[in-house]
């Protein structure tokens, strides 16, 4: 009898510690990264004269039904979507700069002001002709100067959320080391804290959608991070990573506090660095040489042509100013539009061979084998192009993305339709086994008091 | 005459022998039966738990045949005796025939059915226990809502509140 109740006991310890687990899996259902658990049970024997005997039943282990596998390939796309998403975030500001809802773009301003000088060629002792001219190109230079400011105030914004995410980083590497810490104390203990191996995984998925992240774990179940190859955590020490950055420059380093440098990899401050490093010098260097190739080539034409009033051979723009940002126009044509060159000759106020050469320009093939305006096409669409490749990868990646997640959900995931289907199965044979046992106990009753 | 009375006193007598011996064997059957019902609940083994519930209702049926036969058995040696004793115990004790061997079957039947009492118990204790757990379990379930459903109690607490569309979604 004795060996009957030590395996009730036994088996009403597991049940317990079953029931436990099934009941957190089920609290836990709605808890992002929770890993389903389960107890893995094992008979206990003990051999008695040759035979062997079963003593119930013990709990051998918790585990987790983790895929790290699947995890792995999971941090891999959450990193590559990081990184996708704030380039199309980034670009996506761009492209409001550059391009304007109301039709009236850098391409359309630049074909506006060069038609001005055609207006002019038409009659050009028309001093309000000469109005319109310097009204359009004033228009040009406030385009130029939006685009050049926003482009900046674009970097200075990148930047800042760059450094977000560099303190961002730095709080999950702090996160990891007490994760790692508790899962160490646990592990010795003989106790296994999966809760904090789901804290683990969430941590490291966070930090795979902002840098490359390189993981080793070790045998008691920590993890050693790294990024760009460098050690950032492991061996008990955590490093502390800072940005480096140069006012007014396009410079964006990640270093260590042991001063050695380190490369995002991939996620989104990859994508951050890209940008403030690549993509919005080389769309600013664009800009520039617009206005430098407008300015050179605009007072290359003027200077050589007279206003109506002297024979002063003048500029139309300032030749000292041509970046996008400090592009001017001469102001001795502000404070008289006469003196804006339309005439070959001095002295010929009907002379209309300037204005002409000025007003074709526009179709001259100036700056990078195209026309300004095909440049300045060119520089408005490129953000809209590649929103259109990134919205394409970005989608893909995601689809990707989705079937990895279905994938460690049917691994990991708690359905409680499932748990709940069990449970009612049980219920029912606990409680049929129940009304058996009773009406068998009646008939016991009745024997044993005629026996 | 007294030969004739003689051989079927010893008839009825054996008799009895034969169906307390069934009945031993049939609760060592049950006994059988009920540890591996023990065994299937702690396993949570329902499919062998619902083929032994349908095995423990044919071995009842069966039992209560017996009990039957064993019953009217009883009865047919008292009145054949003239004995008033209800119970095997009290006939056994007024019999001037030799019992020893009655004696001890009736001894083997009566703790094998204490030892079905004592398995019964045990089962019926397991089984309330599981039965409660899944309860529990039940409860968590139905607290399982999303945060958005919880309220706010008198006391300007946040409170949970049990959720049936909740614990229909799929996690």
């Amino acid at each position: 009898m004795n060996s009957i109740f030590e395996i009730a006991k036994s088996g009403l310890f597991s049940a317990r510690q079953s029931s436990t687990i099934v009941s957190n899996n089920i609290a836990n259902a709605n808890t992002p990264g929770y890993t389903r658990q389960r107890a893995d049970l094992s008979a206990t024997v003990m051999r008695k004269n040759g035979y062997t005997v079963g003593r119930g039943v013990t709990v051998k282990q918790v585990e987790q039904l983790r895929n790290h596998l699947t995890d792995q390939q999971i941090m891999k796309k959450d990193s590559a979507l990081g990184n996708l998403n704030e380039q199309n975030r980034v670009y996506k500001q761009l492209q409001s700069t550059l391009t304007s809802n109301s039709g009236n773009g850098l391409d359309t301003q630049l074909s506006n002001f060069f038609n001005a000088f055609s207006q002019l060629s038409n009659n050009p002792q028309d001093i309000s002709q000469r109005n319109a001219l310097l009204s359009k190109a004033k228009t040009l230079m406030a385009g130029f100067h939006n685009a050049a400011n926003n482009l900046e105030n674009i970097a200075r914004q990148t930047k800042k959320s760059a450094q977000s995410r560099v303190k961002k980083i730095n709080d999950l590497l702090q996160n990891l080391q007490s994760v790692n810490k508790e899962i160490a104390r646990s592990h010795a203990n003989g106790k296994p804290d999966l809760n904090g191996k789901d804290q683990q995984t969430q941590q490291l998925k966070s930090l795979s959608k902002l840098v490359n992240v390189g993981k080793i774990y070790n045998k008691n179940g920590t993890v050693e991070v790294r990024i760009g190859g460098i050690t950032v955590l492991g061996g008990g020490q955590v490093s502390t990573v800072k940005a480096e950055t140069a006012p007014g420059k396009h410079v964006f380093r990640l270093r260590l506090d042991n001063g050695k440098l380190i490369k995002p990899g991939g996620g989104a401050l990859a994508a951050d660095q890209s940008m403030i490093q690549t993509v919005i010098p080389n769309t600013e260097q664009h800009l520039n040489n617009m206005a430098k190739t407008l300015v050179q080539q605009v007072n290359k034409i003027h200077s050589s042509g007279y206003g109506l009033n002297d024979s002063v051979q003048r500029n139309f723009f300032n030749s000292t100013n041509i970046s996008a940002q400090d592009i001017s126009i001469n102001k001795s044509l502000l404070n008289n539009p006469g003196n804006i060159a339309a005439s070959s000759a001095p002295g010929e106020a009907g002379n209309n061979n300037i204005a002409i050469k000025l007003s074709n320009l526009q179709n001259k093939k100036v700056l990078n084998n195209q026309t300004l305006g095909s440049n300045a096409v060119s520089l408005m669409s490129k953000p809209g192009n590649r929103i259109t490749e990134l919205k394409s990868q970005i989608d893909t990646q995601k689809s990707a993305k989705q079937l990895l997640f279905n994938q460690q959900q049917s691994q990991s995931g708690v359905n409680i339709d499932n748990q709940l289907t069990n449970l009612i199965k049980y219920q029912n044979a606990y409680q049929a086994s129940a009304k058996v046992i009773t009406a068998g106990r009646q008939m016991s009753n009745t024997l044993l008091s005629i026996v | 005459m007294k030969q004739t009375s003689e051989n079927s006193t010893n008839a009825s007598l054996n008799r009895l022998k034969k169906i307390i011996n069934q009945l031993i064997d049939e609760y060592e059957e049950n006994c059988s039966l009920l540890n591996d019902q023990i065994q299937a609940v702690i396993n949570h083994d329902i499919t062998s738990l619902n083929e032994l519930i349908e095995r423990q209702v044919r071995v009842y049926e069966t039992l209560k045949s017996s009990e039957e036969i064993f019953k009217k058995h009883l009865k047919e040696v008292r009145q054949r005796h003239d004995l008033s004793s209800q119970s095997l115990q009290e006939m056994l004790n007024d019999l001037e025939e030799p019992t020893q061997t009655l004696n001890a079957m009736r001894d083997r039947l009566h703790a094998q059915v204490r030892k079905t009492e004592g398995l019964r118990n045990q089962l019926m204790d397991l089984l309330n226990f599981a039965k409660r757990q899944n309860a529990e379990i039940f409860k968590a379930i139905c607290e399982a809502g999303s945060d958005k459903m919880g309220g706010y109690n008198a006391d300007g607490e946040k409170q949970r509140q049990s959720n049936s569309y909740a614990i229909n979604q799929k996690a």
